[in-house]
């Protein structure tokens, strides 16, 4: 395994959502997808066709608000669940919140 | 103006945006490749309920179904009560009401009846537990905002019923939600219908046994129902919420199978395994939530953007596919962008300015400044686009 997803550039996503590049990108690909499937109706010795994974155009995808959730961790593992330690008050604390490190500075 | 539409995806994004912006929508290719092509019941049946909310809407379906032109009507509210399809969670049609429900005539006092808890969609559980405290932030107050489960139902015969009531607003408060703050306490349902309590039990315990690993604050609460109450088929689950001490909530969940007709193969769920599905979902959802978890992130967006011409900001994770592509129809019929911002390179900025010193603790070996809070966050920020409720009755 690997700690997995630790991205190592920020995305834009500005660009993601808003840049109109990206829609049109999905649109041709999904397109052409469906050519080249119409195109390759290859049968073999004519019995039999290859069966193929259909490709679900981004229009036709079902009208789901949690699906396809990607990044699934193994929660199993301590080193994964260190990175969320902090999230809670059990974990450490900014520096301007920590009551130690407040008591510390009143006593200076 | 009538805005066009391609295929079945974002189905209600579509018809909330396009009814509360009062543009005409015409959508197209309905799943026009498929054996059984057109709308679905479940889609219909959403449609009727939204016929029932508003006045004067008008609905028009070609004779195969692939193809619709809906003109909405002005939202009027009151008390409404509506069978949903059972192909379908209740969440699913919920979600579509909570992103008009402000805007209505007169204050939402709804019924739903169906299933309440299902494996794909929502439930309303998880909408209790997410969607109210956003809702509360938006509307200033929940004076009047309630959503009770009356009776649960599991697929596939369903037979729940919820209630759902929600005040008017003439606008929305802004709202500046950019400290999530810690995660203070754990809480959750264990739900069982038409089974053994002894299954809620085990969900319980196997469930508390990880979380407790994080935090001590952790209880859920059984809600074994029987009889009329339990509706009309078998199911359990879980369902978790952790509460920051912010006011934010993240949830996740998860629920068993439904049972399947005579003769099929049988398909079994194990509370064991379910509560472990469940809790991993939820350190999922910590581990990318920000100040709101997946499922309030489009309805955040929404409020945000139908709100005074005032700033408001939100701090997430990584956003799913399902609130951007929100983000791109809010923009489509109300011109409204988002600012968006990743937060790691201003607290860095901020970083540089701040002392070098270093707290004279023996942690680990990592950097003391970093604190170990999962997936990088981003900042959105949104003027609202000075949406005012033109329906509601002044007194």
């Amino acid at each position: 395994f690997a700690i997995s997803y630790i991205p190592s550039k920020n995305i834009n996503w500005t660009k993601l959502i808003y840049g109109d590049n990206n829609n049109k990108i999905n649109e041709n690909i999904s397109s052409k997808e469906i050519d080249s499937i119409n195109e390759n109706r290859d049968e073999v010795g004519g019995l039999f066709h290859v069966s193929r994974e259909k490709k679900i155009h981004l229009n036709d995808q079902e009208d789901y608000t949690l699906m396809n959730q990607n990044e699934k961790h193994n929660w199993n593992l301590d080193e994964i669940c260190n990175l969320i330690r902090d999230c809670f008050v059990t974990g450490k604390w900014e520096k301007d919140k920590d009551a130690a490190n407040l008591l510390a500075e009143d006593d200076a | 103006m009538t805005l066009q539409f391609d295929g079945c995806a974002y189905f209600r994004q579509r018809l909330a945006l396009s009814t509360l912006s009062y543009t005409p929508i015409k959508i197209k290719n309905i799943r026009s490749q498929e054996n059984a092509p057109g709308l679905r019941d479940f889609e219909i049946n959403l449609l009727h309920l939204l016929e029932k909310l508003t006045n004067g809407s008008k609905v028009e379906i070609n004779t195969t179904g692939t193809s619709l032109y809906y003109v909405p009507g002005a939202l009027t509210g009151g008390i409404v009560e509506h069978e949903c399809s059972l192909q379908r969670g209740i969440g699913y049609f919920l979600e579509l009401v909570l992103y008009m429900a402000p805007f209505m005539k007169t204050a939402l006092e709804l019924r739903l009846k169906g299933v309440t808890n299902d494996r794909d969609d929502p439930s309303v559980d998880l909408i209790k537990y997410s969607a109210i405290p956003i809702m509360k932030r938006f509307l200033g107050s929940d004076d009047g905002l309630e959503l009770k489960i009356i009776k649960r139902g599991a697929k596939p015969n369903g037979g729940g019923e919820i209630l759902f009531r929600c005040p008017t607003k003439m606008k929305l408060r802004p709202c500046q939600w950019i400290d999530a703050g810690k995660i203070k306490r754990i809480r959750g349902v264990a739900y069982a219908m038409r089974v053994s309590p002894n299954l809620a039990n085990r969900l319980i315990e196997t469930a508390k046994g990880l979380l407790l690993k994080f935090l001590p604050d952790v209880y859920i609460y059984v809600d074994h129902q029987k009889g009329q109450n339990a509706g009309l088929s078998p199911g359990y689950g879980l369902t978790l919420a952790a509460e920051t001490k912010n006011g934010s909530v993240i949830s996740a969940e998860s629920c068993s199978m439904p049972r399947v007709n005579e003769g099929d193969t049988t398909t079994i769920t194990i509370p064991e395994e379910l509560a472990k599905e469940a809790v991993f979902k939820l350190l999922d959802e910590i581990y990318k939530a920000g100040a709101i978890d997946s499922f309030g992130q489009a309805l955040t967006f929404h409020y945000m953007a139908l709100n005074q011409a005032d700033v408001s900001k939100v701090i997430t994770g990584p956003l799913n596919s399902y609130s951007m592509q929100y983000l791109r129809y809010l923009k489509q019929f109300f011109q409204i962008m988002f600012k968006i911002e990743n937060t790691k390179e201003k607290s860095k900025d901020e970083l540089n300015g701040s002392d070098e010193e270093k707290i004279d603790d023996d942690d680990d070996d990592d950097d003391d400044d970093e604190l170990k809070t999962g997936s990088p966050k981003i900042l959105l920020t949104a003027v609202g686009i000075g949406y005012h409720n033109l329906t509601k009755t002044l007194i």
